[in-house]
């Protein structure tokens, strides 16, 4: 019987049965001249020496083997006394993918562009504490509030990001009220974080967030000379100020409630361990070491250029070693980056890390309310707009629907073009599953969503932490340190 | 095999009984941080490569050369994985999403 048309004919779907087994799809990537690291559709790894990979693909490799048995477990192959496995990769690949339906799940609301420092590696491009034509209206809060709740995420999380956004609190406190009122008809799991620089933070502030369970994030890039340098504030000592916030965050809300974030200048890659000791003298059990973003005064500034992905990842391992050295002497701290990788590896957990997701995080995980009501596919993208180019802006909130907003041609060709499991190189590189596709990265260094990825400092450095905390799981302390952190 | 080599340009023949042209233009592509290439058809089966090596690149010609075979042999691999798996790559995928609302 001949199929409709929209149906693929059943010779698309055969299963072709040759020797003791047949494979499944499964990637490699080469870690030495002998061992590659090879993962399947749903992660699934072991490590195979050239041999017995040969061996495999060419089907010769004995059914009464220790490898044979691990791959047929782990799902590379199946036998030919059952085909169960296909079932089973399939409800697994299905579970893995489940949260692709629940978007969007971090809202960020630009609530001003202005701001009181002048960091020379801004990318957002802020503007003076006095041009008030930079603050997001409540009009356009509402709106987008409006279309938050038309999410389909069930956990939200609303993000406040400026500029520094404490200088328009009353629109922070605004935005929180209206939604939680809201949200007792919309039952949604929601969670606030303030993303600022701690100089205007009072008592009101303090109050506020006590009373509302509000996050704290702050900038730290580590000790006073070089967080003063990277974060200059024209007449106040910006490190004596962020510390004091921090500690009285800590002491008042609780030591949960603050984070802090640094970026990596030319500056601060010489000194990974002086970084890290700040953290800890800090007493804060989270680091993580985040190269710089090309946008914004960090292009104006040529700070984006004074260091490639090799020397990044020099300070990276640096750094990580030294932070697994704190660990096993008794000090608990995570590097951030390397438990979202350590996630996707070692469980079935998807950490929903935007730049580290395929199909890529912008819509899917992020959305961007900026001050002036336009949306954006990520906070880059708005970032890339403060730089005059206007690609990856989907709608405003005034003017467009919902649907409009999330059926924009920039955002969905920015999925389906970089989907990895398609594009040149990840679609057959070992590391997909532990990776992502960063269309606004690539559109912005490249000018191209897809970008060539041997020449991406993106492709570099995420191939790079891969490879090396792989080579670190083979150590067993190292291992068990590192198996803590998930 | 190495036919010819000036100073920063190198050129490889290559059997295309034993890699696939898509084999040969992948790893190419996977080496564009080394040199450029261009690739050319020749009689008898042969595919030529000729890579302008580009300037900042301190590997030694044998070592490109390794390099660009290690790729080689790496996709043809992947190469047959991928015609093996073909089809129950397509149930797979057809599985998962079946009844999940992600396709029309």
């Amino acid at each position: 019987m001949a199929l409709a048309k929209r149906f693929k004919q059943l010779d698309h779907f055969s299963l072709e049965t040759t020797g003791a087994y047949n494979l499944l799809p499964f990637n490699f990537h080469k870690l030495t001249a002998e061992k590659y690291f090879c993962a399947n559709l749903v992660g699934e790894h072991l490590f195979l020496t050239q041999q017995e990979l040969k061996k495999l693909v060419g089907g010769t490799l004995p059914t009464s083997s220790d490898t044979y048995l691990e791959l047929k477990s782990k799902h590379f192959l199946y036998g030919l006394d059952s085909d169960a496995a296909i079932d089973l990769l399939a409800l697994k690949f299905r579970t893995k993918h489940h949260r692709i339906a629940q978007f969007t799940a971090l809202h960020i609301f630009v609530v001003t562009l202005r701001c009181d420092y002048t960091c020379q590696y801004c990318q957002v491009s802020r503007r003076m504490e006095d041009e008030g034509d930079f603050d997001m209206s409540h009009e356009s809060a509402e709106a987008s509030l409006e279309m938050l709740f038309l999410s389909p995420a069930k956990s939200v999380k609303i993000e406040f990001q400026g500029g520094e956004p404490l200088l328009n609190f009353e629109l922070i406190k605004f935005i929180v009220e209206t939604a939680l009122a809201k949200n007792i008809s919309h039952q949604k799991n929601l969670e606030f974080v303030v993303t600022t620089n701690l100089s205007m933070l009072d008592e009101d502030v303090l109050d506020f967030c006590e009373v509302h369970g509000i996050y704290l994030s702050t900038s730290l890039d580590g000790p006073k000379d070089l967080h003063n340098r990277n974060r200059p504030k024209a007449s106040r000592n910006g490190y004596e100020t962020t510390v004091a916030g921090i500690r009285r965050i800590q002491e008042r809300i609780g030591p949960d409630k603050i984070s802090a974030l640094m970026t990596t200048t030319a500056a601060s890659i010489e000194m990974p361990r002086e970084i890290i000791d700040t953290y800890v003298e800090l007493k804060f059990h989270s680091i993580f070491l985040r190269p710089l973003s090309p946008y914004g005064f960090a292009i104006k500034t040529k700070q984006a250029a004074k260091y490639n992905s090799e020397r990044w990842l020099e300070f990276f391992k640096e750094g990580l070693d030294y932070i697994i050295e704190l660990n096993q002497a008794g000090y608990f701290l995570v590097e951030q980056y390397t438990r979202i990788i350590l996630r996707k590896l070692l469980t079935a957990e998807n950490p929903g890390y935007v730049d580290l997701q395929s199909p890529a995080g912008i819509g899917i995980s992020v959305i961007v309310y900026n001050y002036d009501g336009d949306v954006y596919a990520s906070d880059e993208a708005r970032m890339l707009k403060e730089m005059g180019d206007e690609k990856f802006r989907l709608g405003n909130v005034h003017n467009d629907t919902y649907e409009q907003i999330f059926s924009a041609d920039s955002l969905l060709e920015g999925l389906e073009e970089t989907l990895v499991e398609s594009v040149p190189m990840c679609s057959e590189c070992g590391y997909q599953t532990l990776c992502g596709s960063d269309p606004v990265y690539h559109y912005a260094t490249q000018g191209d969503v897809v970008g060539k990825k041997p020449l991406s400092f993106f492709c570099n450095k995420n191939m790079g932490v891969i490879t090396h905390i792989l080579n670190l799981l083979q150590e067993p302390k190292t291992r068990k340190t590192l198996e803590s952190w998930i | 095999m190495v036919i010819a080599t000036d100073k920063r340009h190198l050129e490889f023949e290559i059997d295309e009984a034993v890699y696939s042209m898509e084999c040969i233009k992948k790893s190419c592509y996977a080496l564009m941080a080394i040199g450029n290439s261009e690739i050319s058809t020749l009689t008898n089966h042969q595919i030529l490569v000729k890579m302008a090596i580009l300037q900042e690149v301190n590997q030694s010609d044998a070592e490109i050369r390794q390099l660009l075979f290690d790729e080689l042999l790496d996709y043809s691999l992947r190469e047959s994985i991928s015609k093996q798996t073909e089809g129950v790559r397509n149930v797979i995928l057809a599985n998962a999403f079946s009844r999940s609302r992600l396709i029309g």
